[in-house]
């Protein structure tokens, strides 16, 4: 009898069950590292909240043309390396675009200080292919630490709480802030982060000064602001590397995220088939069960 | 950013039942509330590291000094107190350095209050700051210590798995509670009991059954109930409009409300 | 008298940043919000001093008595001075990019804090791939409709799933069959998470919600008990 069981604890369906957690997580590394060596086209159907927010970029773009008056967009960068597969590709896509279609951006933090810093350097290595100046297509105002009330009164006034840019110069001197005082005079708010920082500008600024913001989140966090978009407070997303990765095709322009879209792919499809070998071998254990159960009736 | 009609109403319609249920509860009405087994295992699991003989673990997550934060710590209180009743040692990682003298006072005057001042240890609470830095300590702290019971109560992040995961690996029967949508599933997958929404923040009512406590819980309740009849009642309103636009119009209540 | 005191200040705090939510800006109550946010700033830049000072004792002490895990401590203290000592450096020096000191900083920037901060990140895919394999059983009906809406999620969402059903968007322009093109992964993973994963995530914000505000006024009005509270 002992036998039996040990042989049963040993059959096929038992060890489906139990396949060792190094296995997986070693077929995961595979999985990710196969894509650095052989390209693997990636091509996606655009998601409708993607659309939509390079549709807000293209909107405001139009609009700055026609009627000459240069809106600008506040790129919130609340990310911190931990989540810079995501937020990194999401921020170099959104920068690209806004450098191609000629609408000037502010840089800036109020959450984590590592955003603009990683940011700057984005928006650096981009205007040196693009031709863009900073301060005259782009300013950066660094990390300033700010509670609610610092908060609000940012979002009434700009100069309020931001004397200087992260260089040292006074903003009031850039070319890019000539007609910018308050978040009124911001087309766009895209806020890039990986946990809630998003919620600071739709709670506190858009109240006030009726703003659209967009939002470019990690994956985990692309179902809470489902709501939001539902309810017009956001008005586009990219979730996730998935996301960054629409956009970019959008611009007709791969880059990280599309590259990082090929391992995506793989390790997904891998979850899904580890997940169906767990549950074959759990059904056909069931199974097993209650033959045996009928036989000793 | 001022009240709106709207939002003077919603106040008035979620603070006035929760209101009238306290001073219910304190006249003597009996309120009862439906078990909630991930507060009942907190017993459970204590119990369990007594006889296993092995520290307890909470970790508060990144919870910053506000309610999340403020409630972790109370339910660390209830914890730490019923380490400290059986000569327990429990280890508390706490990310923020704002929380972190209020966990430690907290810890050291559970065991004081049992009249085991002796017994705590102020390097059990120990500050570590950053969000993926302390997953990693916390982590090394489960391989090391091997608490027989983890706590997981407050604002976690991304690195809710990281923590669930690696006690699940170390054998520890663990409580996760967070009022945070998007780690749920994280915690449900790989934690014994999960607190959800506002369980989380019914914790202290449910710990104490102090008669106030659990009146402002059947308060709250009923504000739900209020609210979800509006929503039927607007959800009914919105059919009605689209069938009989000329009749039902909602210009004036949406001008009341956002005025 | 402690107790008391705690109550009354706790209380007038609280109405304060009440009635500046629900009176108008006119009578000029929101004015002194900018400078209480400035004092919570303050206090916490008194309590941060506390928990790096907490660091320092807990790390030394495991360093002077050579207790287990002592080079740990070590490494820990030699990280933050030099850390420190080069940010100050390089912020009172207006250092160039070209600087040594810069250079330095960088190093320990790119090639060290990022490298370390995206690996234990991507800690999470081993563990979310084993914890779905480990825990996702189809042991009812409910547990198999959530894994069947699990996997129409995932493959909605990678080019090689979105690739299975994207032969039925040419049914787009049929007169008869157009419904089939609704029918895709990409389709339904949209649908999936804009309509039924909103609905659920608002019915818990709701709830967590109500219960945040309720638990608010316990503690405004002092009503919360508990072992923490009651020493309050």
């Amino acid at each position: 009898m002992a036998e039996k069981n040990e042989n049963e604890g040993n059959a096929w369906y038992n060890v489906l069950q139990r396949i060792d957690r190094r296995i997986i997580s070693l077929v995961v590394f595979l999985l990710v590292s196969i894509p650095f060596f052989v390209s693997i086209p990636v091509r996606m159907e655009i998601s409708p909240v993607v659309k939509s927010l390079y549709d807000k970029v293209e909107m405001i773009a139009e609009e700055n043309k026609r009627s000459g008056e240069e809106k600008v967009v506040l790129l919130a960068m609340a990310w911190s390396p931990s989540v810079k597969a995501e937020n990194e590709p999401q921020t170099a896509a959104m920068i690209e675009h806004l450098f191609r279609r000629g609408v000037k951006f502010i840089l800036m933090s109020h959450v984590l200080p590592e955003g603009p810093l990683m940011a700057e350097r984005i928006a650096e290595t981009t205007a040196k292919r693009l031709g863009k100046k900073y301060g005259e297509d782009w300013v950066n105002f660094g990390y300033r630490r700010m509670a609610t009330a610092d908060f609000r009164a940012f979002v009434e006034d700009i100069y309020v709480m931001i004397e200087k840019d992260f260089r040292g110069t006074p903003i009031r001197d850039v070319p890019v802030m000539k007609n910018v005082s308050s978040l009124r005079d911001v087309a766009l708010v895209f806020c890039v982060t990986g946990s809630s920082a998003h919620y600071w500008w739709i709670f506190y600024a858009q109240p006030v000064v009726r703003c659209d913001i967009g939002v470019g989140v990690t994956a985990i966090i692309g179902p809470e602001v489902r709501p939001l978009i539902d309810a017009g407070q956001v008005v586009g997303m990219m979730e996730g590397l998935s996301g960054a990765a629409q956009y970019e095709q959008l611009l007709k322009n791969p880059a990280r995220g599309t590259r990082g879209m090929a391992s995506q792919n793989l390790v997904h499809l891998w979850v899904i088939v580890a997940m169906a070998l767990g549950n074959i071998g759990y059904v056909m254990e069931r199974r097993r069960r209650k033959e045996r159960m009928k036989e000793l009736e | 950013m001022h009240a709106t009609y709207a939002m003077m109403i919603l106040i008035g319609v979620f603070c006035g039942p929760i209101v009238y249920y306290i001073l219910v509860a304190r006249a003597g009405r009996q309120i009862y509330i439906r078990p909630i087994p991930g507060l009942s295992a907190i017993d459970e699991a204590v119990g369990r590291a007594t006889e296993m003989g092995r520290p307890v673990l909470y970790s508060t997550g990144l919870s910053y000094l506000n309610i999340i934060g403020l409630c972790s710590v109370a339910i660390l209180s209830h914890v730490a107190r019923l380490a400290a009743r059986y000569d327990l040692r429990i280890v508390v990682p706490v990310n923020t350095y704002l929380l972190y003298p209020i966990a430690e006072e907290s810890v050291r005057e559970a065991y004081a209050d049992e009249g085991k001042l002796d017994l705590f240890n102020a390097e059990d609470v120990l500050y570590v700051p950053g969000q993926f830095p302390y997953a990693a300590a916390v982590v090394g702290l489960m391989h090391r210590e091997k608490p027989a019971a983890n706590f997981f109560f407050g604002y976690f992040a991304a690195e809710s798995l990281i923590l669930a995961e690696a006690g699940s690996q170390v054998g520890a029967i663990q409580v996760a509670g967070t009022p945070d949508i998007l780690q749920l599933p994280f915690f449900i997958t790989a934690c014994d009991y999960t607190i959800i929404g506002e369980e989380y923040y019914a914790a202290t009512a449910y710990l104490t059954r102090e008669p106030t406590m659990i009146g402002s819980l059947r308060g709250q309740d009923m504000g739900k109930v209020v609210m979800t009849t509006f929503v039927v009642l607007m959800f009914v309103f919105a059919i009605l409009m689209g069938i009989w636009p000329g009749v039902f119009r909602s210009n004036w209540i949406v001008e009341m409300l956002l005025r | 008298m402690r107790r008391y005191l705690i109550m009354v200040l706790t209380f007038v705090g609280g109405l304060y940043f009440f009635l500046e939510f629900v009176l108008p800006e006119e009578t000029g109550i929101s004015d002194m919000v900018a400078e209480i946010g400035k004092v919570t700033l303050v206090i916490g830049g008194f309590a941060f001093l506390l928990g790096v000072i907490n660091l320092l004792r807990l790390h030394t002490a495991k360093i002077t008595m050579r207790r287990p895990g002592y080079h740990n401590s070590i490494a820990l203290m030699v990280a933050l001075f030099f850390m420190v000592i080069v940010h100050l450096w390089k912020y009172y020096a207006n250092a160039d990019d070209d600087d040594s000191v810069m250079r330095i900083y960088n190093l320990l920037w790119d090639r060290i804090r990022v490298p370390i901060d995206s690996t234990i990140f991507s800690l999470l895919a081993f563990y979310i791939v084993s914890a779905a394999y480990r825990s996702f059983r189809i042991k009812s009906a409910e547990a198999a409709l959530m894994m069947g809406t699990a996997v129409i999620v995932m493959l909605g969402q990678i080019p090689m799933g979105q690739k299975v059903t994207l032969w039925l968007k040419g049914y787009e322009t049929s007169p008869d069959w157009w419904w089939l093109a609704q029918v895709r992964v990409d389709t339904i993973r949209e649908w999936l998470m804009q309509v039924m994963n909103a609905a659920a995530q608002r019915g818990i914000i709701l709830g967590a919600a109500v219960g945040a505000l309720a638990l608010s006024m316990r503690i405004w009005l002092s009503l919360e008990r508990g072992s923490f509270f009651d020493r309050q």
